[in-house]
């Protein structure tokens, strides 16, 4: 069980990353090939660097190829030091192009003694012929190293499509990888947690595959934060998680060039008993209300700062992934997830009979009920509801 | 319109090309002939497979080739063993064949002996020895594809023996999907579905379709309806568990046929392989029939 650390480009992030792995509130990191250089740049340290100053944690190097091949992607100047593409061109979708690219990305990993993990292509449909060529490429990369981790990368209609979805996580398993590495791509959105999180039937397929892939294989979810939770349910033994937005779930628009002029980012206070990461001000009225139950609903003293704040978020993250994740059966895991989101809409219905509506319907909806919902509907096909 | 074969025109050039004695029709049916005959002295079968006119030729051919090609590459006890390579056969008026001898195999196939429910042990002895010989399909990287009772022959001492992989796909050779799908019907898994992938995984499900009808009488899946309502039904809803017919069912047993029958690939055993890996693990209802036993 480990909670690792998205990469990002904020200038403490190294700094930040190492501090939480020391006070171990998460295990490791991953390494994007759009957010590190290869080669050191202005007020950037280079992966090498990076992968020295982490030690002994776990660290991944992300090729983020299914990030390069989204149509708007541009912000590339930190990706091209990675030089991940041979003579036939960007895209996995011939021969030469495939093998081209995954012994680059192969050969990067090596040089910084990171385990293999192969690139693959963000899928929007499981019968088209992207997913032919995700799949081609995983058996390429299974071709020059049978241990390699392997990539799936899904947009929520991909993981919504049913019988597809089963049948083309059927191939895929066929491969045997030791371990899978997961992203699950929201539909673009300004609010792109909370939408990712009502789309149910999303949720249930990404679910189901984590529950096949689990069975003989090493699951790490990336970009999951909170949803990680039913991750961990379903047999993920590995979140990914972060400080940011870009981290706790994938954002397309952090590959582009157009975004909007930067803004300081609110501050937010995570509520382990609710399950949410809400606004300072409202955990500064919690506080008010009841000092003891406050402190009892965060899991912990009132951040200071955003520096506390974010020891404090993994620290929530790791310690529930740990709790679902150590039961040793998936139906127990469900048991205490389930448990977990029944106490949390006890929490929620306890703040509301003091300071009606201090939480929005739909922050609580999205949040706990949809999870709820998805936690349910997974279970309920697994037949261990 | 292409005029009628004469036997002994066959057995003629059977006996030249092939050098085998003693020729006797056994099976015919489509464009097939099946002979008992003697190779060297010992017995054999001949199978003749008619080529049609026109481009479908070569494709019946490297059909003809690719069996013989997959069965020449296999070397277990379950698994039919080939004598020859295919031989073109050229008659009169432009006719053509295609032909190669196997092992003659004693006993009968499954198609014969699915009236009445089998008894567990004989199931499990089926499972075991498909799981075998599927194990030796798929450590190949070869898929079977038409694991049917046809292509099941239970021989005189008990064993099961696979055979008639002529639709058999090695994975690295050829494309990933097609809009054709081979398979018997009934017998499909729902990879086989058209514009599906079909996988070792696949064979997984044939061969829990076989045990499932072997111990019950009925297909898990209800073939009834056209074949898109059949399709459906395969691709969409889970088999209904074995236990429901067969109440006294031993769970290791149970549990086995269940598992191949998932509708989810990845939740099957992936192939012979991982198949026989679990078989392994319960020696009280499997371990007498291993080869190895």
């Amino acid at each position: 069980m480990a909670v690792l650390i998205q990469d990002g480009r904020r200038s403490g992030h190294l700094k930040w990353t190492r501090e939480a792995i020391q006070r171990r509130c998460a295990d490791g990191a991953v390494i994007s090939a759009f957010c590190t250089p290869r080669i050191p740049r202005p007020r950037q340290r280079d992966a090498g660097a990076v992968v020295e100053a982490l030690g002994t944690a776990e660290v991944l190097f992300d090729p983020m190829t299914h990030a390069r091949l989204l149509s708007g992607t541009n912000k590339l100047e930190d990706y091209d030091t990675w030089s991940l593409w041979g003579n036939s061109g960007v895209g996995l979708d011939t021969t030469a192009r495939r093998l081209e690219h995954v012994e680059r990305v192969f050969s990067r990993q090596s040089e910084l003694g990171l385990p293999r993990l192969a690139p693959t292509l963000a899928l929007a449909s499981a019968r088209s012929s992207d997913a032919d060529h995700a799949v081609e490429t995983a058996r390429v990369a299974r071709g020059l190293d049978r241990h390699c981790y392997q990539s799936l990368v899904g947009t929520v209609e991909f993981f919504a499509s049913g019988t597809d979805l089963d049948a083309h996580v059927g191939r895929l398993a066929g491969l045997r990888a030791s371990t899978w590495v997961l992203t699950l791509v929201p539909a673009s959105s300004p609010n792109l947690i909370a939408d990712l999180a009502t789309s149910t039937v999303a949720l249930t397929g990404w679910l189901r595959t984590i529950h096949s892939l689990s069975v003989r294989s090493r699951v790490i979810v990336q970009n999951a934060d909170f949803l990680g939770l039913l991750a961990s349910a379903a047999g993920a033994d590995t979140v990914g998680s972060g400080w940011d937005r870009s981290m706790k779930v994938f954002d397309a628009s952090s590959y582009q060039l157009a975004t909007p002029a930067p803004r300081r980012p609110a501050s937010y206070v995570t509520q382990r008993g609710l399950v949410a990461i809400l606004r300072r001000s409202i955990a500064d009225d919690i506080q008010r209300l009841d000092a003891a139950r406050a402190q009892e609903l965060r899991g912990g003293p009132m951040p200071s700062d955003d520096a506390h704040q974010r020891v404090h978020h993994l620290r929530v993250i790791r310690d529930l992934v740990s709790d679902i994740y150590r039961m040793r059966g998936q139906e127990e895991s469900v048991s205490v997830l389930r448990a977990i989101y029944h106490n949390a809409l006890d929490n929620y219905a306890w703040l509301d009979s003091q300071v009606p509506g201090l939480v929005s319907a739909s922050e609580r909806d999205a949040w706990v009920n949809y999870p709820l919902l998805t936690l349910e509907q997974y279970a309920k096909a697994e037949g261990i509801w | 319109m292409v005029r009628q074969l004469r036997l002994e025109e066959v057995t003629s050039a059977l006996e030249a090309s092939l050098s085998v004695s003693d020729l006797e029709l056994i099976a015919q049916g489509g464009q097939k002939y099946v002979f008992g005959c003697n190779l060297e002295g010992a017995p054999a079968v001949a199978k003749v497979v008619l080529l049609p006119l026109g481009p479908d030729s070569v494709y019946v051919l490297e059909r003809a080739q690719r069996e013989v090609e997959v069965l020449a590459a296999i070397d277990s006890p379950r698994v039919v063993r080939v004598l020859s390579e295919v031989v073109e056969l050229d008659f009169a008026e432009g006719i053509r064949a295609a032909t190669w001898v196997e092992d003659r195999l004693d006993g009968q196939d499954m198609r014969d002996d699915l009236e009445k429910p089998w008894n567990y042990d004989r199931a499990a002895r089926l499972i075991v020895q498909l799981g075998e010989a599927l194990s030796a399909f798929h450590d190949l990287e070869v898929v079977h594809r038409d694991l049917s009772p046809a292509n099941v022959r239970e021989l005189s001492d008990g064993s099961f023996v696979l055979m008639d992989p002529g639709l058999a796909r090695h994975l690295a050779k050829s494309a990933l999907t097609g809009v054709f799908q081979p398979g018997t019907a009934v017998h499909r898994s729902p990879e086989h579905i058209p514009g599906g992938d079909v996988q070792p995984v696949s064979d997984i499900f044939a061969l829990g379709i076989l045990a499932y009808r072997a111990l019950t009488g009925v297909l898990p899946i209800d073939p009834s309806g056209s074949e898109d309502d059949y399709y459906r039904r395969l691709r969409d809803y889970d088999s209904r568990p074995i236990e429901a017919s067969c109440s006294d069912i031993p769970a290791p047993l149970r549990d086995v046929i269940n598992r191949c029958l998932k509708r989810q690939p990845a939740r099957r055993y992936l192939d012979g392989l991982e198949l026989i890996e679990e078989l392994e693990k319960h020696g009280e209802i499997f371990g007498p029939y291993f080869m190895d036993a």
